[in-house]
């Protein structure tokens, strides 16, 4: 019986922290406690831990844990709960050492013990009243932050990036990057660590010109500023001839604001990023500027943050970000051309590249470049998406499709995805025992009128979002071969999915706008097991083991999607951790 | 190519195919609106199994629930099949489960209905509370611990001082009655009514400012919402009881509330309340200690049909603001005190004597007091967690007698009461078991130093109180089994966090939970622990247990209470969250 580990009645919540911080103890060192996370830890984890945003430098969002498999998964059940602090919630959890070092709402991180649930610590930033206003709404979210060595590192909405002792919650360094009423910089996500230094990317507010969009690199044992490398061409620079004369001030917003991946072979960074500011390009410059490095996946070298290389997804004039998961993986590359739009015509049979793929952008285009070159080799489109008409396989160049893009005010389109997307920040995971990736993403379209009015002002759009023509469901995972780029299967259902985690019991966990948390199996997409969490699941779940017993979390916020009126979840901030009974 | 119907009934969804196959069959269970079988008078008083009607489930206070699927065997198998978050505010509601739908009182008079099987919402009433409630109430009034149902209607009080009644099957207001005008004569409704025989009894807690009127007992009609009777718990000059008061002025007479729920005996027709302190608590500051100030921390047997007074027991002359305001326990029962474990015993008793009675801890001092249900007579009463306020009861006529060490004679005077104002025992509810005829309390360990003071900012019971656990403990909360029949303690569970509401079930189980999350199922005959889960909140709400179409399922909310927060004080190093969710267990299918 579960509950057996408790001992006796009397007393037992004293008992239960008392032991259990034993055993942690234990599993990480007998007598030296805290046992410092390294370089070549955060590289090849134990399979029990869970380091970063996406568990691996490589963004696959996978854990090798098997204990809870296709077989038994049906047999999952909570075992502790623990509400989480207020505001708009898409944590992640990370697992070192039997705790979890939750990202609360509101730069509030928390200490739990992974097996009970318990408090050990809690960490609130005072951040500054009116950094909300300044940074223009949307400073709750919080999504994940990094350790290495005895610390807890993470970016805050104040603009500092910081560390906490791990064990005590304690401030170990803190170092400004930008003072955020002169160069706000919205802070949604963290950094990941690597090669010793924190990486870190945001969202650059518009009214602060260009200065704060920048990938900035931070010494992890010290805090002290190593690099950092402005996304945004300044004049003389390679790119400035893209702004097509806009003066350097003006050009705006061309944020990072999800988490890199890094190749520590290769010492390159991979981050994405969003959108301009204003999105339509004819206030801009003119439509046929490419207004680098705006939706691109760019690779930096580790050591100096010099872009290595680019890659442009799409001159967007819709508001599709493209900032989301770079995935890593070393596969043979044979796109199917029954299934691929745009191939490479170079790529050789049996050829296995190194590469970078995943779905980057709101459009839900799959794309996979060679990840040392840049080389386009293959992209795809998922969801229903109008706004590209084509890319060159030769070249990987895209052409927009001329009658979205907007020449003047007050011209209305309707575009596919949507600004929600198609793809947002909700993750995909990818799986190495099936070479498949699998992806949350929406089937949205939006009116989208060209205005200086509206809701979407620092994008110069007004937007009215609706489900794509010819279709009640909303969500969708869908199971993408990393090799051919075949859909293995499909799974859509009215409530919006949300962020998924593969692990090596054959399954992708993952949950919905309707509280829904399930199973599905990787190879068939079948649905193993299920349960009702009440709220939308927005937070990213993920897998850990303590003591030799596997764990998922998943947790659940507040959102609602105007979308599917019908479906009507609560709204509640939660952590739900489950496993199969001892 | 899978492609989900989005909605199902079925909680573990093994596949998208068993999806399909199970919305057949729910579609059948849930049925049509016109198909909503009326809840009568009868079913109240002798629910189906698988229901849960009213606040303690039947009006004999209980607690029970006659379900067994879930036992002692398997109870180590249960598991979590749904949750839902509720709404802000201090959560402290008790589900009501019909035609499987969960009818959830949620904070600041919302009232939601789930779909008990799959946790989906199928309509929210939000009341429209005016903003100023909260100045005349004097605050908490969030909370909003049970509803009541009958015929299609879901029967509440609101802190906007009406009762209303909605539509069952759509949320709609059907009917509203104003209890007073909240301006003129405000009272707070932290809980809610029983229907007894087709009438809406509820109580209130009434707020000192303006005076004694709010302080009632009121009946309405069910079915229209008129208003039947309205009884008065402060005599006015001139009716029996004026003369305990010592002269003190009518208008002064305030506070003496009945804040919980009321038990009802239907074979009687007696409606069981329990009342509150007088404002302020110290009698010196009230026309004397020597005064009984009627009727304050009694016990009232209410005529159904006209609210009078048949009898009423006052347990005890409080001046440190030690209400007993809840649950009565009506219970047929062998009455054999067991003179080694029970302190004050009516010398009357014969061996082998059955009684109606009427038992239960009614107080914040923790002491069981069972009295005959018909005429009030005093039988016997003992002692449960530390007390020191009560020193002597007589067992020939049940008077009390208290510590005259502890009642204040003068402003300034501090002394050490235990319990604290907080209980001991307090709005969270024990539970009685057939099975076993033993009762189950949820009691903490607790005094107060408690200084009598009308200085600025003190609470309106001229009361300054700081808490501590009671001396030569560290253990807060404890489960004390009672037995009905002897008053023996059968089994005590003691631990460091505090204990909030139960529930008995037929499998020979008390669920509760704590102050840090935890939530139990005990063995009713050892004690023994069986099960327990963290569900990271304090778990403020009353939990049940109910079944759909055979399945057994046991509910319970988590949330804040001030209460919670207060024995959270006393153990800081316990930090639980602060979540108001609800949650729905059962043994895997």
């Amino acid at each position: 019986m579960f509950l057996r580990r408790f001992g006796p009645s009397v007393a037992l919540p004293a008992i239960v922290i008392l032991t259990s911080v034993a055993a942690a103890a234990a599993q990480s060192d007998e007598d030296a406690g805290f046992v410092p996370v390294t370089d070549a830890m955060l590289e090849d984890p134990a399979p029990g831990d869970w380091l970063m945003w996406r568990r691996t430098q490589n963004g696959w969002g996978y854990s090798p844990l098997d204990q809870v498999n296709r077989d038994n998964v049906g047999d999952l059940q909570l075992v502790w709960s623990r509400a989480l602090a207020p505001g708009a919630q898409e944590g992640t959890p990370l697992a070192y050492g039997g705790v979890l070092f939750m990202p609360n709402p509101k730069d509030h991180l928390q200490a739990i013990d992974a097996v009970t649930g318990d408090l050990l610590w809690e960490y609130r930033r005072d951040i500054p009243e009116d950094v909300p206003e300044i940074m223009g709404g949307l400073t709750d979210n919080n999504r994940n932050v990094a350790i290495y060595g005895r610390t807890i590192i993470d970016t805050g909405n104040d603009d500092y990036v910081y560390a906490l002792d791990a064990e005590t919650g304690e401030l170990v360094w803190e170092t400004q990057i930008f003072d955020y009423r002169v160069h706000p910089a919205r802070h949604s996500s963290g950094p990941i660590i690597a090669g010793g230094k924190v990486v870190s990317g945001r969202s650059c507010r518009p009214r602060a010109g260009p200065v704060s969009c920048v990938i900035v690199a931070h010494d992890a044992a010290t805090g002290e500023e190593l690099w950092r490398t402005g996304l945004v061409p300044a004049p003389g620079e390679p790119g400035d001839e893209t702004w097509g004369g806009v003066p350097y001030e003006e050009r705006v917003h061309v944020g990072s604001w999800m988490v890199p991946s890094y190749d520590p072979g290769l010492d390159l960074i991979y981050v994405g990023t969003s959108v301009t500011s204003p999105a339509p390009k004819f206030m801009l410059g003119g439509v046929d500027n490419k207004h680098l490095y705006h939706n691109s996946t760019l690779a930096l070298d580790g050591e100096t943050g010099e872009i290595r290389w680019y890659y442009q997804h799409l001159n967007d004039h819709w508001d599709l970000d493209h900032p989301y998961e770079r995935i890593l993986v070393d596969t043979a590359v044979a796109p199917d051309v029954d299934a691929v739009s745009w191939v490479n015509p170079r790529l050789q049979p049996g050829d296995v590249r190194r590469v970078v793929t995943g779905i980057p952008g709101k459009t839900g285009v799959v794309y996979t470049l060679d990840r040392e070159t840049g080389e386009f080799l293959w992209a795809t489109p998922t969801v229903a998406q109008n706004v590209i008409s084509g890319i060159d396989g030769a070249t990987g160049a895209v052409t927009e499709n001329a009658e979205l893009v907007f020449t003047a005010l007050g011209q209305e389109v309707l575009s596919c995805p949507s600004l929600g997307g198609g793809k947002n920040w909700p993750a995909g995971a990818y799986s190495p025992l099936t070479n498949t990736m699998y992806f949350p993403l929406q089937n949205t379209c939006a009116r989208l009128l060209s205005t200086m009015e509206g809701g979407l002002t620092i994008y110069r759009l007004a937007a009215r979002s609706q489900l794509t023509p010819g279709t009640d469901d909303l969500g969708t995972v869908r199971a993408v071969s990393a090799e051919t780029g075949e859909t293995a299967w499909l799974h859509e259902q009215r409530a919006a999915t949300y962020a998924l985690v593969a692990t090596g019991g054959g399954l992708v966990f993952g949950g919905d706008g309707n509280g829904r948390f399930r199973a599905f199996d990787q190879e068939s997409g079948e649905v193993l097991w299920e349960i009702n969490l009440g709220s939308p699941v927005s937070g990213f779940p993920i897998t850990y083991a303590v003591d030799g017993h596997q764990y998922i979390v998943a947790s659940t916020s507040t959102r609602v999607s105007g979308l599917t009126p019908d479906l009507r979840p609560s709204a509640g901030n939660n952590l739900f951790v489950f496993a199969l009974q001892n | 190519m899978h492609h989900s119907i989005p909605v199902g009934r079925c909680a573990f969804l093994l596949a998208a195919m068993l999806l399909l196959a199970t919305a057949g069959p729910a579609a059948a269970q849930s049925p049509p609106d016109t198909e909503f079988v009326p809840v009568t008078d009868a079913m109240l008083q002798n629910p189906a199994d698988g229901d849960w009607l009213m606040w303690r489930r039947t009006l004999d206070g209980w607690g029970y629930s006659p379900l067994d699927q879930i036992d002692r065997d398997n109870v180590g198998d249960l598991r979590m099949v749904w949750t839902r978050a509720l709404a802000p505010g201090a959560q402290q509601g008790t589900p009501i489960a019909y035609g499987g739908t969960l009818y959830m009182p949620n904070p600041n008079d919302i009232i939601q209905a789930i779909d008990a099987v799959t946790g989906d919402l199928q309509w929210e009433y939000r009341r429209d509370i005016p903003d100023d409630v909260n100045d005349y109430l004097g605050g908490l009034i969030s909370v909003n611990r049970n509803i009541a149902i009958w015929d299609d209607m879901i029967i509440d009080t609101a802190n906007d001082d009406y009762a209303f009644a909605l539509n069952a099957t759509t949320g709609e207001l059907v009917w509203e009655t104003q209890l007073f005008d909240y301006t003129q004569n405000p009272a707070r409704h932290s809980a809610g009514p029983i229907v007894a025989g087709g009438k809406v009894i509820s109580g209130r807690s009434c707020r000192p400012r303006r005076g004694p009127e709010a302080c009632v007992i009121m009946a309405h009609d069910a079915r229209t919402g008129e208003e039947l009777w309205r009884r008065r718990l402060i005599p006015a000059p001139g009716e029996p009881g004026d003369e305990s008061w010592g002269g003190v002025p009518y208008e002064e007479r305030a506070h003496v509330g009945s804040w919980m729920v009321p038990s009802f005996d239907p074979e009687l027709n007696l409606v069981y309340v329990g009342t509150s302190v007088t404002s302020p608590a110290p009698k010196f500051m009230l026309g004397g200690v020597d005064n009984k100030h009627l009727y304050h921390n009694s016990t009232l047997a209410l005529d159904a049909d006209t609210g009078e007074i048949v009898w009423y027991y006052q347990h005890l002359n409080d001046s440190w603001d030690l209400d007993h305001p809840f649950e009565r326990l009506l219970v047929d029962t062998a009455v054999a005190p067991d003179a080694s474990e029970v302190s004050w015993i009516n010398p009357r008793i014969q061996p082998g004597e059955t009684r109606r009675v009427v038992t239960g801890v009614p107080g914040k001092t923790g002491v069981v007091y069972t009295l005959d249900r018909e005429t009030g007579e005093f039988l016997w009463a003992r002692n449960t967690v530390t007390q020191n306020v009560i020193s002597d009861i007589d067992g020939a006529t049940g008077a009390v007698t208290e510590n005259a060490e502890l009642v204040f004679s003068a402003e300034g005077q501090e002394v050490l009461a235990c319990p604290t104002w907080n209980g001991g025992k307090d709005w969270e509810a024990g539970a009685y078991s057939p099975l076993t005829n033993t009762m189950y309390m949820p009691l903490r360990n607790a005094c107060a130093r408690m200084l009598a003071t009308t200085a600025p900012g003190t609470s309106h019971y001229a009361l300054a109180v700081r808490n501590q656990i009671a001396p030569g403990t560290d253990q807060v909360g404890t489960v004390h089994a009672i037995s009905a029949e002897t008053g023996e303690t059968v089994w005590l569970h003691e631990q460091r966090a505090a204990t909030m509401s139960l529930v008995a079930t037929g499998g020979g189980l008390v669920f509760g939970g704590d102050n840090n999350g935890r939530f139990k199922a005990w063995d009713q005959e050892t004690g023994e622990v069986l099960w327990e889960i963290n569900l990271g909140s304090a778990v403020t709400s009353f939990p049940i247990s109910y079944a759909v179409d055979g399945r057994q399922y046991i509910a319970v909310g988590t949330g804040t209470a001030s209460t919670a927060s207060l024995f959270g004080r006393l153990t800081p190093e316990i930090r639980p969250s602060a979540g108001n969710n609800l949650f729905v267990f059962a043994l895997p299918e």
